[in-house]
């Protein structure tokens, strides 16, 4: 055997007796470990489950759907209605899916009973449309035809159902007669109301958006406005960041915490050795080595406390009615999953680690001060 | 190979008096032995000789050693048998000497030899904890001498311990300087060492002549 090892083999026995002997400072520092990795693996959970939970209403169509609405007066309305729209392209970039509507100030008499409001777009076919006048509705077959009045035009429209989730959260319960803008032209010689909907790619997007409104209405004189959740988003979004420091602050702060309690521990422990720490240092084995030791002992405390924390935690949330406790958000998944684990056993050995300074601090004393 | 001391000075953390001022010493091979009263700078000395405080003033010269205090000297050439915590309580005396042996890279017959000469070679698979003082006194002695260091450093060694382990301890002392040229610095008031010294230096004399 190696004198190292056998120097190594010493101080591990040495351990070994002095948990033996002085069981509290080992269970204090296990049970602390544990005690922190319980309340790391909760607070990680519950900071997931709000991030998740905003990440998914960050997600949600509803929330990224923007719509610019656009007051055209007659004397512009030929203008925005020519061949090509540029405008609508640079909104297709910002959006995943988007629809140019050009609302008639004018009503659809359909049958001579009720009145809808008309819409005309650039390419119905784009949008799966005939070209043709159409009845968007959910109350009559599909391909049915109904009379519809507009002014003083007469036109057989076709019953078709709404396409795409834009045009089905425009129409609603609704109903809405449809028509390319060549067909419906005369009826917009006195202005419309342009409506962009899109669903935006990001809250970068619709910030982007609010800028192109704000720049249409300070420079072009436009009666623009738009309607997005972009307030609500922006707050979630600093909240979703607030949470993730939140994460980063747990796990550095349970480390530190450990750190420092089982720190104070294992400087109890070393002033009671350090006399014979000062013997071995004094047949040559270096700081280094019996650091290295303290390190370990340390480390795999805080680690096996951490992990016996946790294995406690898993074993009790499977006893507990935790949809009875209104806790059913508290899953396994979020609990263990994740990462939370490995954050949580680095940050037991980061604590592990924090707790060897007062040891390395003590190793630094001569020799000769020690030894008597 | 001889040790000299110029000007050595050494005044302890926190403390307002100098243990150690202006020191000059030449120490040669064989037995030193240090006298003076408690508290003169005896065991301050020895530390200092060993590199296990650093002088604060003058300075230490050992040419035919390894740096004092340096790892190298401390496993190879540098052996100290202090007052208290001289073993390690866990082991058996046996390992305590065994350990010894490995680290300064010596070998371990060596050890035995020792352990046989102090009358411990019974003892050797007791555990130390189970050892009566002078019994733990001849193992640590027995662990500075199987490491054949060139450089011996005893702080009263035989304190309290009754005549037959006190004629043990110096014979092996005396054995360990005639069959080496190493330098063995004892520092003790027991007068019953006094016959083993090449040299013995009355420290009260020298600090009074120094100040």
């Amino acid at each position: 055997m190696n004198w190292w090892t056998s120097i190594a083999f010493y101080l591990c026995r040495n351990s070994f007796r002095r948990w033996i002997e002085q069981p509290l400072g080992f269970l204090s520092k296990w049970a602390i470990s544990a005690l922190i990795g319980i309340l790391g693996a909760v607070m990680i959970a519950g900071a997931s489950f709000l991030g998740d939970e905003i990440g998914r209403q960050l997600a949600s169509r509803e929330a990224m759907t923007v719509t610019m609405l656009e007051v055209v007066p007659p004397k512009q309305a030929s203008a925005l209605l020519a061949p090509d729209d540029p405008e609508e392209s640079e909104w297709e970039k910002l959006a995943e899916d988007s629809m140019t509507l050009y609302q008639v100030p004018a009503v659809a008499k359909i049958d001579e009973i009720r009145d809808v409001s008309i819409v005309a777009m650039r390419e119905p076919e784009r949008y799966g449309f005939p070209d043709a006048i159409v009845l968007i509705t959910r109350s009559q077959p599909e391909g049915s035809t109904v009379v519809a009045r507009m002014d003083t035009l007469r036109v057989e429209a076709i019953a078709m159902p709404p396409k795409g989730a834009l045009l089905e959260k425009f129409v609603a319960t609704g109903e809405l007669v449809v028509g390319s803008v060549k067909r419906l032209s005369p009826l917009m010689q006195n202005g419309f109301t342009r409506q962009v909907l899109f669903q935006a790619k990001s809250i970068e997007a619709i910030e982007q958006a609010q800028k192109v409104n704000d720049t249409l209405q300070a420079i072009e004189h436009r009666r623009v406005s738009i309607r997005s959740m972009l307030p609500l988003l922006l707050k979630l979004r600093e909240i979703r960041n607030i949470q993730r420091y939140v994460l980063f602050a747990v796990t550095i702060g349970s480390a530190l915490v450990l750190g420092l309690i089982c720190g104070a521990l294992a400087w109890m422990e070393f002033r009671e050795e350090r006399y014979l720490l000062a013997l071995i240092r004094s047949f040559g084995v270096g700081r280094v080595a019996l650091l290295v030791h303290a390190v370990v002992e340390n480390c795999l405390i805080a680690v096996t406390g951490v992990l016996l924390g946790l294995a406690g935690l898993a074993a009790t949330v499977s006893q507990l009615n935790l949809r009875a406790m209104k806790l059913d958000w508290l899953t396994t998944q979020l609990l263990f999953g994740g990462g939370t684990v490995w954050v949580l056993v680095l940050g037991g050995l980061f604590g592990g680690l924090l707790s060897c300074v007062p040891v390395g601090i003590g190793l630094r004393k001569p020799l000769g001060l020690l030894l008597k | 190979m001889k040790i000299v001391c110029h000007e050595l000075g050494y005044i302890y953390p926190g403390a307002k008096t100098p243990v150690l001022s202006g020191l000059d010493l030449v120490i040669e091979p064989g037995v030193t032995l240090l006298k003076g009263y408690s508290g003169c700078g005896k065991s301050t000395l020895l530390r200092l000789l060993g590199g296990l405080l650093e002088p604060c003033t003058g300075r230490i010269e050992a040419p035919q050693l390894p740096l004092l205090g340096s790892r190298e000297f401390l496993r190879k050439a540098f052996a100290m048998v202090f007052q208290e915590l001289n073993l390690l309580p866990l082991a058996s005396v046996w390992r305590n000497i065994e350990l010894s042996c490995r680290i300064a890279g010596v070998p371990t017959e060596q050890g035995r030899e020792w352990l046989n000469l102090l009358g411990m070679e019974p003892f050797a698979d007791r555990k130390v904890e189970s050892l009566s003082g002078g019994q733990k006194q001849r193992v640590a002695i027995a662990r500075a001498l199987s490491k054949s260091p060139a450089l011996l450093l005893l702080d009263e060694p035989t304190s309290g311990l009754d005549d037959h382990n006190t004629s043990i301890i110096s014979a092996a002392i005396q054995r360990f300087s005639q069959g080496s040229d190493a330098i063995c610095v004892i520092a003790s008031h027991d007068h019953r060492l006094d016959p083993l010294a090449h040299e013995l230096v009355d420290f009260h004399r020298i600090l009074s002549l120094s100040e």
